[in-house]
């Protein structure tokens, strides 16, 4: 057994963590770049008991796994990088965007499309050459999704399915959501069916996320569609009507961020030839405790967050000043020394 | 004559904050600035100012109430409508003394000469005269006073173009440089874009300009350019771009184009009315004359950091991808 694992690279593991708004998801990808195993959880506004939940699920499933580097990621990525020990952390659009071009090294454009946010990322030969994020207005993200579902009183898994079987799709408005809305209940008491409604939505937020996010990009084959969103094969049909072209659905869609945030790790561990900060599968009973406070030394009142794990201080953010951060350092009595992987963005 | 003139550190201030300080000083007044941009100045500014303007006129609100609550007897608040001829300044600028007029009354004594040169440059003297006279100044001290503060704004203007940031000017001589350096030599080189009283607030542009040499790029903006080369630049639009921070963004961007620079990222404040035309022309004149990477950094009033520094961290980390190629 030892013995196949070598030949696959399988003695060497990397774990990448994409904490997002809506949902926290684990990877532990093989030597060989493979997904071996993925955990796709809920974060519900708590998202180091997500982590931890992550990390006891693997240990569960994988018992004897040795993790050789972590990459966080996501907007929670400090956050989960202090918490588990992370030796790179990565902002979600260069994840995102390693995760696709090992996937599919000819890709040209990655739509993901997440519980809060949405983005757009154009590459040419591997590298990325532009970039999109949507900016104030959350109109077209996943939320909008699951909400709509939910108050049609059709589970999220089927939205897609029920939306293919549409005939004549009707036409909303996307540009906001609270207009979409209002417009879908007007169609529905029109006596629309919800088939044709739920393709019209699907429909309306790809023009949308094309209008606003994708404004001006330009958006060549191959088309990869990542994020939790991709699982709705009624957004993937929509966006191909749209563009003229197949729009492709990575088989880990719904954690790229955590394939490119290990992906990455591996690359970073392999350069710096060190070992990892991975702080162990143990972390999962550790009490992590978080407080904050605010700081009154200045007029800006910096929001101070601090972590501890068992009681002793791991990190600390938060001041624009950078005063609360230094006395994280001495709290550790390494005087600032230690290379915090955040720096290391 | 001891009366204390405030100034608010906002707007018009990082443009032409070192001739109005000789000036008014070497008339004998007494100034005091605001402190740089706070929470609690943009908060005071945000509940005290008119919700529909953009976040700098917030924020210069937020300034002149501390001005007040710091007992000053007088604010300098000049109304702006032209600084070149056929050229103006954004509106709010125009309409500025009255705003701030309206919601602070009678708290403070408002010194608002008109600076109108769209037809005579002449008029600019005459408006400072009258600020002169009004602080009780006779014209021969004026006329000093004016040429001293001309001299050290074209003093100050060119310790920008060497590359320099207004922190570094106003503690020149001091021990504590203001401006941190980024550590060790900059490999990237990043034009910014943006009108000033954005780009030097790190408040209101979330540190942008730290975060960015803080992850080894070095950082341009319009100021470090040559005036005539911005000039020659913007003079290449086919129409006229009358508004002067807008001219000054759009020549930048062209030159930039030229240098060239590794990627070039405009902040620009939501609700800004100008932007809403300058963003969109820069970014087309861009795409259409370089492959140099752009990005436009919208900020508002919120704490959330996370969303600039993602942003800002994506696009270096993609101005190194691409040169590893």
């Amino acid at each position: 057994m030892a013995n196949v694992k070598e030949a696959h690279g399988l003695h060497e593991f990397y774990l990448g963590i994409d904490v997002g708004s809506v949902s926290t998801n684990l990877v532990v990808l093989t030597g060989a770049g493979e997904v071996y195993h993925k955990e796709y959880l809920r974060t519900k506004g708590r998202p180091i008991p997500a982590v931890q939940a992550g990390l006891a699920a693997i240990q569960r499933e994988l018992p004897d796994i040795r993790i050789k580097g972590v990459g966080a990621t996501g907007s929670g990525r400090r956050l989960a990088a202090a918490v588990a020990g992370a030796d790179i952390v990565k902002n979600e659009i260069t994840a995102h965007a390693a995760a696709a071009v090992c996937f599919r090294p000819d890709v040209q454009t990655v739509i993901e499309i997440g519980g809060q946010d949405s983005k757009i990322i154009i590459l040419r030969e591997g590298i990325v050459t532009d970039f999109a994020m949507n900016t104030v207005c959350a109109a077209g993200t996943g939320s909008f999704l699951d909400q709509q579902a939910a108050r049609l009183g059709i589970p999220i898994a089927d939205f897609g399915e029920i939306a293919l079987q549409a005939k004549n799709p009707v036409r909303i408005a996307g540009r906001c959501t609270v207009f979409a809305e209002s417009d879908m209940i007007h169609k529905q008491q029109m006596g629309h069916g919800i088939p044709d409604i739920l393709a019209g939505l699907c429909a309306a937020m790809v023009r949308n996320y094309l209008n606003n996010v994708g404004k001006g990009k330009d958006i060549r084959p191959t088309v990869l569609f990542q994020g939790g969103v991709a699982a709705n094969r009624g957004m993937c049909k929509a966006f191909e009507d749209e563009l003229g072209c197949p729009v492709v659905v990575p088989p880990a869609f719904d954690v790229m961020g955590a394939v490119g945030a290990a992906l990455l790790a591996r690359r970073h561990v392999k350069e710096r030839g060190q070992g990892t900060s991975f702080r162990g599968f143990g972390i999962s009973q550790a009490q992590y405790t978080t407080g904050s406070f605010e700081c009154s030394l200045c007029a800006n009142h910096c929001e101070i967050v601090n972590i501890s794990m068992d009681g002793k201080p791991i990190a600390r953010w938060g001041s624009r000043c950078g005063r609360w951060e230094q006395a994280e350092d001495a709290a550790d009595g390494q005087g600032g020394r230690r290379a915090s992987p955040v720096s290391a963005l | 004559m001891g009366t204390i003139v405030g100034i608010p550190r906002a707007l018009a201030y990082h443009d032409y904050f070192p001739l109005w300080k000789v000036f008014l000083s070497s008339l004998g007044a007494e100034l005091a600035v605001s402190p740089p941009t706070s929470r609690a100045i943009v908060n005071e500014g945000v509940r005290l100012a008119v919700d529909g303007t953009c976040l700098p006129v917030k924020i210069f609100y937020g300034h002149v109430s501390w001005l007040i609550q710091a007992g000053v007897d007088s604010i300098f608040l000049p109304r702006l409508i032209s600084v070149a001829p056929k050229e103006y300044i954004c509106p709010k600028f125009m309409g500025l003394p009255d705003m701030t007029a309206a919601a602070f009354g009678s708290q403070a004594r408002f010194i608002s000469p008109v600076v109108n040169l769209t037809r005579s440059p002449g008029l600019l003297h005459r408006e400072m005269e009258g600020v002169g006279k009004g602080l009780g100044y006779s014209a021969r001290e004026i006329r000093k006073a004016w040429d001293q503060a001309a001299a050290a704004q074209r003093d100050y203007e060119s310790f920008l173009q060497q590359g320099n940031w207004p922190a570094e000017y106003h503690c020149r001589g001091a021990t504590e440089v203001a401006v941190d350096k980024p550590p060790g030599a900059p490999d990237l080189r990043i034009g910014l874009l943006g009108h000033n009283y954005v780009v030097y607030d790190s408040f209101a542009s979330m540190d942008a300009v730290s975060r960015l040499r803080a992850m080894g790029a070095q950082v341009l903006t319009v100021d470090m350019l040559s005036p005539v080369k911005i000039e020659a630049q913007a003079a290449r639009w086919p129409k006229r771009m009358f508004w002067t921070s807008g001219r000054r963004i759009l020549g930048a961007a062209w030159e930039y184009t030229e240098m060239p620079v590794d990627g070039i990222i405009y902040i620009t404040a939501f609700g800004c009315g100008t932007d809403s035309l300058t963003a969109e022309l820069v970014e087309r004149t861009v795409r259409r004359q370089s492959r140099i990477p752009q990005l436009i950094l919208n900020i508002d009033e919120h704490t959330g950091e996370a969303g600039v520094v993602t942003r800002l961290e994506a696009f270096v980390d993609m101005l190194r991808w691409r040169r590893t190629r």
